[in-house]
């Protein structure tokens, strides 16, 4: 990070968040953030880093898109949802990176997350298709629902893992009805 | 009642988890009631603490009924079509009353 990026608005954006997240700012040391044509945002993936991470999407959809709340809020939990599977389930016991990239392209916003954990591949996004609320009631379930929801909030939804290249790369586009663009 | 403060994600919801399990193995009233008025986030995890724990509640002859939800919040539930099978007042004493 140089000492012109980090004057870049995203990283005010970010020390805002740490101040009234009350979080040290040592601990966003890693997060690497470029904003242009596209939004990129890099950080070594751990659970209690995301609502750091939330706030930051959140404020950088509103200040760069102007999204409305309902949009911002969508997008946010399905990006929560995803990186919180990436570092439950792709990297389970390790701590590694996580990239999030957003372009908006016309009424089409799209979301690239990628990570590098090894247990990626054996993610079945198939066996999440289906959703019975009352069987879910019965037996308890208390997760698995990240997925369903990710694929209902999003119009398009694709997983990709490069066997060999420990390389996982999840493709989500959301169409953007109803506000001025 | 349990006011929820700050987010409910993957980091938080083992605490709701916990909380739950504790009043019912206390014997407590089964009638629980989430106000959410404090809540500016909830995950997948956090719904799924409700639909893990709502059948045992329900077959004790009490339910989970939410008050001072954010419209936002309400339209997740709806994508796993829940807000029908669960309870949302807008206020906390339209809530009570319900339970009343």
């Amino acid at each position: 990070m140089t000492k012109e990026t980090q004057f870049e608005p995203a990283y005010s954006y970010l020390h805002e968040i740490c101040e009234n997240l009350h979080i040290d700012f040592r601990y966003i040391e890693d997060i690497y953030i470029e904003t242009g044509d596209f939004v990129k945002i890099e950080f070594m993936g751990t659970i209690s880093k995301l609502e750091l991470i939330r706030c930051l999407v959140k404020k950088l959809l509103s200040s760069l898109y102007s999204f409305p709340e309902r949009e911002t809020f969508q997008l946010c939990f399905v990006i929560n949802e995803v990186c919180t599977n990436i570092i439950i389930h792709s990297y389970k016991t390790e701590i590694g990176k996580i990239v999030i990239n957003m372009h908006k392209d016309g009424n089409l916003f799209e979301i690239k997350i990628k990570d590098s954990g090894k247990y990626g591949k054996m993610f079945y996004p198939e066996l999440f298709t289906r959703f019975d609320l009352n069987y879910a009631v019965s037996i308890r379930k208390t997760n698995g629902f990240g997925v369903m929801l990710v694929n209902r909030i999003m119009d398009e939804v694709k997983y990709e893992s490069f066997e060999g290249f420990d390389c996982n790369i999840i493709y989500m586009t959301k169409k953007l009805n109803g506000f001025n663009i | 009642m349990i006011e929820l403060n700050g987010v409910l994600n993957a980091d938080t919801a083992s605490k709701l988890e916990f909380t739950i399990n504790q009043i019912l193995e206390k014997g407590l009233s089964p009638n629980i009631l989430i106000d959410l008025k404090k809540l500016s986030f909830i995950s997948s995890a956090g719904i799924g603490v409700f639909i893990g724990s709502i059948s045992k509640i329900r077959g004790l002859g009490g339910d989970i009924r939410f008050c001072n939800a954010g419209d936002e919040i309400i339209e997740i539930f709806s994508f796993l079509e829940m807000e029908n099978f669960f309870k949302f007042y807008p206020s906390y004493e339209e809530a009570i009353n319900a339970f009343n």
